[in-house]
């Protein structure tokens, strides 16, 4: 059975599959800042209405962003934690290529990159762009989009649907590459960030230290 | 020794540190990740890039900290990690990991306080127990109440009575920087290199007395006072 979880943005998902991808169960929910202190007890209620325990989970499938850097760093330490102590392989999906998959319909998906910007990605571009706000002119704010509700209110989107499924997504998604054989690395698994630290500029960090 | 194996994370801001403690007292692991160099680099801690290291050494941390105990998760009694105070972004890290860890091995999940991590370190030892067949009559004593704690790092100065375990009494802390925090900004001051401390330490070494500088003693309590030293420093720096 395949754990899927998406804490990207403000709207969050969990999700369980069969090992082809097919949806078994699915929770969705609105956490205040990006927070993720819902997404284990939600996955738990999903594997325990299923009569499973997280022993049942034979692979972690985890949206990758971009979005909140907050929400990005609890579902992959969640996930990282999961699959670390169930010893079993995981997989990140870009979110806004599960958004995309979960409302097939929809020309666009936008997710907040901080105060004023959304990280936008249309159905035709294979990387998110990040796009002020006051640049997205009226057309493109009516067209059929995927984007969190706090986002859809701030922006005024009269045809937005809220990603809900994307830990559904995530799960087919990843059901591909498991069945490929193309799993990422636990240890070195990380969000697509897109930007850099703020402070950092562009120095590349330097190496850790073992103490 | 016997006693619980307690698989122990902290996170709580530039160092990655798994553990593994039998019976709160002999460590038979301690890996830390430490993000010093790349702190150098900012000339102080960002928290963005601490969290995102996290992250990123979390996973490497543990294994290694496993294999050095040798330890096999049936071995292992509890899961604990330290939830605060510290940087939120580092700290998350730590605690979705261990939340993770716990649930699926169905072991309790002890959340710490950061502050009773450092003053419960006095009661650790690392003597094996190969060279200590009978190990704990050969433990060094624990410590015996009533304790008088003094915790000093990079984020805090506390001076704590605990009667017994768990029972603190909070004396006296710093009324505006940490102790490190103090060396650090001198650091900076002098154009020396982050963090502060061994630098202004290594930087001191064989240097004749020169200069003196008041610390600052609020009155009343045990409280401790730093800033009125980092100005003393600027003023003679100028
Ligand atoms: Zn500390």
């Amino acid at each position: 059975m395949i754990g899927a979880l998406d804490s990207s943005s403000s709207d969050q998902s969990v999700a369980l599959a069969d090992p082809a991808g097919r949806l078994l169960d699915s929770a969705a929910w609105s956490a205040e800042r990006g927070q993720g202190g819902e997404l284990l007890p939600r996955l738990l209620q999903l594997l325990d209405a299923q009569g499973a325990t997280l022993r049942d989970v034979t692979g972690l499938a985890v949206g990758i962003g971009p979005g909140s850097f907050t929400g990005l760093r609890v579902g992959l330490a969640l996930a990282k934690g999961l699959a670390a102590g169930l010893d079993c392989p995981i997989v990140g999906i870009p979110s806004l290529d599960a958004w995309l998959v979960a409302v097939p319909e929809a020309d666009a998906a936008l997710t907040r990159a901080g105060a004023s910007e959304v990280y936008a990605q249309a159905r035709d571009q294979a990387e998110p762009q990040i796009v002020a706000f006051a640049a997205l002119s009226a057309a493109a704010r009516a067209r059929h989009l995927v984007a969190p509700r706090d986002l859809a209110v701030t922006l005024g989107l009269t045809h937005a649907q809220p990603p809900d499924g994307a830990a559904a997504a995530v799960a087919r998604l990843a059901a591909e590459r498991f069945q490929a054989g193309s799993v990422d690395d636990l240890a070195q698994l990380e969000p697509v960030y897109i930007r850099p630290p703020r402070g950092l500029g562009d120095a590349t960090p330097a190496p850790i230290t073992w103490l | 020794m016997s006693g619980p194996r307690i698989l122990a994370i902290e996170t709580s801001c530039d160092e990655t540190g798994i553990a593994v403690v039998v019976g709160g007292r002999r460590i038979e692991a301690n890996v830390v990740a430490s993000q010093v160099a790349v702190h150098a680099a900012t000339g102080g801690i960002v928290p963005e890039v601490a969290a995102r290291q996290q992250l990123r050494w979390i996973v490497p941390t543990l294994e290694a900290a496993l294999q050095a105990a040798d330890a096999a998760w049936a071995d292992l009694d509890a899961v604990a990690v330290t939830y605060g105070p510290g940087l939120i972004g580092s700290l998350l890290v730590g605690v979705n990991m261990a939340k993770g860890l716990a649930a699926s091995h169905d072991l309790p999940l002890v959340p710490v306080n950061h502050i009773e991590g450092h003053i419960y370190a006095n009661w650790l030892t690392d003597v094996p127990e190969a060279d200590a067949p009978e190990a704990d009559a050969v433990l060094p004593p624990e410590p015996p109440f009533p304790l008088l704690c003094l915790v000093v790092s990079g984020g805090h100065t506390q001076l704590v009575l605990m009667a017994d375990h768990g029972r603190y009494r909070l004396l006296g802390q710093t009324v505006d920087d940490a102790a490190g925090e103090a060396f650090d900004k001198v650091g900076r001051l002098l154009g020396l290199p982050y963090p502060g401390g061994p630098a202004i330490s290594a930087a001191a070494e064989g240097a004749p007395p020169a200069t003196r500088f008041p610390l600052a003693r609020p009155r009343g309590r045990y409280d401790f006072s730093f800033s009125g030293l980092k100005t003393a420093v600027l003023r003679e720096v100028e």
